[in-house]
């Protein structure tokens, strides 16, 4: 599953660390899920969507 | 140090304050073993080795959560949860395995061996496979 996280974490100027502060993860997550290493749950999914205040589909590409 | 122990997160600071004591405690009594051990044969030398890398292993977990700690991050999340538990099932499997091999071994060691080797298999895969799932995001 690609995503498009690294595109809009630049967009917003957050860090990889600021982000995974605002959804409550670990950095090392952030860093497999712009690899496309990791595929989130819903839930993370969701938060991460929300911070960058765009839809799941926006951020997820399936 | 003092300002990011808050009464939220003093039950993780002990945690890993108790993990660093057992870890130098083993380490300790391994050392005491050792120096009034004298002569150690192959069979006995693998016992320190296996020890050690066991609390190398744990001490990698705790290292990780102190640094996510410091920073003010979760020391586990949904992806550590996984890892871990994939873990778990693999090395499951393992000790089911070595059970059966150790069975194999009957008259060549004995049972408290045999019990002894089933868990420290299963350990050191344990703690190897989560430490490879957690670095992989696999």
């Amino acid at each position: 599953m690609r995503n498009r996280i690294k595109e809009l974490r630049a967009k917003h100027n957050l860090t990889q660390e600021e982000l995974a502060k605002k959804v409550g993860v670990r950095r090392e997550t952030i860093v497999f899920l712009e690899q496309g290493k990791y595929n989130p749950s819903l839930q993370l999914a969701y938060n991460v969507a929300r911070v960058f205040k765009v839809r799941i589909e926006d951020v997820f590409v399936f | 140090m003092l300002e990011i122990i808050n009464k939220r997160n003093l039950r993780v600071f002990l945690m890993i304050a108790l993990g660093a004591g057992i870890a130098l405690s083993v380490l300790g009594t391994l050392a005491l073993w050792i120096f009034n051990a004298g002569v150690l044969d192959l069979w006995e030398l693998s016992v320190p080795v296996i020890v050690l890398v066991l609390v190398a292993g744990a001490s990698w977990f705790l290292v990780d959560k102190y640094r996510n700690f410091r920073k003010g991050l979760p020391l586990e999340d949904e992806r550590m949860k996984l890892a871990t538990q994939k873990a778990g099932y693999y090395s499951f499997i393992v000790a089911i395995w070595t059970a059966v091999f150790a069975g194999f071994l009957e008259g060549v060691v004995e049972v408290g061996q045999a019990t002894g080797l089933v868990v420290l298999v299963s350990g050191l895969s344990f703690i190897g496979l989560a430490i490879f799932f957690v670095k992989t995001g696999k």
